[in-house]
Order: C-alpha cells, then sequence, then structure tokens
C-alpha cells in the first residue's frame, strides 16, 4: 500500500468528487442508452471490466499507465499499446452498436 | 536538474503528497471534462463525439513537447526518465484485449474511478470487473507468462526502435493529430447526433 500509485488513484476519486459535486452531477444512477435495460448495460460494464483489466496485466498498463505515460517519453510499447487499444476498439465498435446508437 | 525527486530537488518523503496532489488534478479535470460519461467516451468510436480522442492526443503531445523542451532547455534530464517497457506481444495482445474491454463498457481505468467518485454504478460494476480481470490473470498467470515476459526488447524508445529524430516525430505527429482532428471534426458533422 505504500506505493504512490495507491495515493495517485485515490486522488483521482477524490478530484472527480469535488468536480461532480461543483457541477451537480453526484448520485446513484445506472448511465446507459435509453435503447437498452440497465442490466444489459451492467453486464456489459462488468464484462468489460474484465477484459480491461486482463488487457491491463498483460500489456502492464492501460490507457493512462502505458499509452499515455509512453507516449509522452516516446516509449515504443507505449504507442503500440496505443494502436492496439484504439485500433481494436474501433474494429470491434460494430458489435457493441445496439449498446450505445 | 530534473526529474526532481530522483535527483534530491525535492526530498522522496514528498513522493505520496505529490502523487495525491496529482491525482486530485488528473481526477478534477477528467471529470469536469465530462469523462464519467460512458456515453461521451463510446462516442468516438460512432463518431458522434470526439471530445476523448482530441483529449488523449493533446495531453499525450503536451507531455511530449514538454518533456523534450525541457530537456534541450537542460531542466530535464530525458534520459532518467521511466520508459515503459516494450514486450512486443504482450503490447499488442493486452491492447486489443482493452479494446474490446473499452468499446464493451465504454469506460478505461481512470475514467471508471470518476466515474465512481460520481456515484455511477455501472461504473463501480466495472471496477469490479477490472479485479475479477486482474484476479484471472494471476489465477492464470502460467498460462499468460510466455506473453507476458516474452518477447522483450528492453526500456526502448522510438529513437532506438526506429532510429528516428525524436523532435522530427514530435513534429510530424503535432501533424498528424491536427489532420486527425480536422477530419474527426468532419465526420462528428455527418454522423447522426446521440443525446446523452
Amino acid at each position: 500500500m505504500k506505493t504512490w500509485l495507491v495515493f495517485e488513484a485515490l486522488g483521482v476519486l477524490i478530484g472527480a468528487f469535488i468536480s461532480g459535486g461543483l457541477n451537480g452531477r453526484i448520485g446513484w444512477r445506472v448511465q446507459h442508452s435509453p435503447n437498452i435495460t440497465s442490466k444489459r448495460r451492467l453486464i456489459f460494464a462488468l464484462g468489460g471490466g474484465v477484459l480491461f483489466g486482463l488487457g491491463a496485466q498483460i500489456a502492464r498498463g492501460c490507457t493512462s499507465g502505458a499509452a499515455l505515460s509512453g507516449m509522452a517519453v516516446l516509449s515504443t510499447g507505449g504507442f503500440i499499446t496505443m494502436f492496439a487499444i484504439f485500433g481494436s476498439a474501433y474494429a470491434f465498435a460494430y458489435f457493441f452498436r445496439k449498446n450505445w446508437i | 536538474m530534473g526529474p526532481l525527486i530522483p535527483n534530491g530537488v525535492i526530498p522522496v518523503e514528498w513522493d505520496s503528497i505529490i502523487a495525491i496532489l496529482i491525482g486530485i488534478a488528473f481526477g478534477f479535470v477528467l471529470e469536469a471534462s465530462g469523462f464519467s460519461s460512458s456515453r461521451k467516451l463510446a462516442g468516438q468510436f460512432y463518431g458522434y463525439d470526439f471530445a476523448v480522442l482530441k483529449v488523449f492526443f493533446t495531453a499525450a503531445l503536451v507531455s511530449v513537447i514538454g518533456v523534450y523542451y525541457m530537456d534541450y532547455l537542460g531542466y530535464l534530464d530525458v534520459t532518467q526518465l521511466y520508459v515503459h517497457p516494450f514486450y512486443l506481444w504482450g503490447a499488442i495482445i493486452g491492447g486489443v484485449i482493452m479494446g474490446v474491454g473499452f468499446v464493451a463498457a465504454g469506460f478505461c481505468p481512470g475514467t471508471s474511478l470518476c466515474a465512481v467518485a460520481i456515484g455511477k454504478i455501472d461504473a463501480i460494476v466495472y471496477v469490479g470487473g477490472i479485479m475479477v480481470g486482474v484476479f484471472i490473470f494471476s489465477e492464470m498467470y502460467t498460462v499468460f507468462e510466455p506473453i507476458y515476459n516474452g518477447y522483450f526488447y528492453g526500456n526502448v524508445t522510438l529513437e532506438d526502435s526506429l532510429g528516428i529524430n525524436p523532435y522530427w516525430f514530435v513534429f510530424i505527429f503535432s501533424m498528424i493529430a491536427i489532420v486527425a482532428f480536422v477530419v474527426a471534426d468532419m465526420v462528428r458533422k455527418r454522423v447522426k447526433k446521440v443525446f446523452y
């Protein structure tokens, strides 16, 4: 627990809570397209989370940790991860279109 | 002079405090930009909202230009910075899996934490999913081990891998980003509006 990552994640929660509070966006809700049910949204959120957690472990970082921070120092691994994430998201977007549009 | 903490300009004890301050700034800006909404994030994949794409590439460009400019001026030694390691197939396979998760759930881990902070239940479920994913990885580590530790090319930058001049690369990368932003705007005007 004594690593800066834990504190940064806590900071993100605090910062987002401040911004959400100032703009009146705080409240319990499930946000989804009117064309799908809350249950469907939660199932896809869970499945997407599992995939993202697994992928982020394999690639040693997520969009922020590997792609964005990697690109900041021109890391080859960061660029490849970025292209893989966005490339595959665009490639698979067609199959998930009912959830969003 | 920089990086500040490794070179002792700022004592190492400040590490956690600086981390929490940067975290607060990051979370505040993400939430204030509307990135706590999965529908806004998914917009970039369907062409109705490109804010995330623009912010993502602007952030990458500002940081890379800042890092190399400060290195040029002598305020920061770029060779001392941590470079994300390059595991070829780990990056590709992990990235593809993350991409599917991204378009399925509409969150990436950073934005999902912002959404958790303002009480979005789908984001709480998503973070639970991330933990399940990490657990699966740990349990099946022997299966993933060859791609996780294999095909390692070191902590290399594009300068090492492609032999290109970083300054020119940053310049070309900026031009590509500007073209991409213009194209994104053109696409957005043609795509049916989605209100959320």
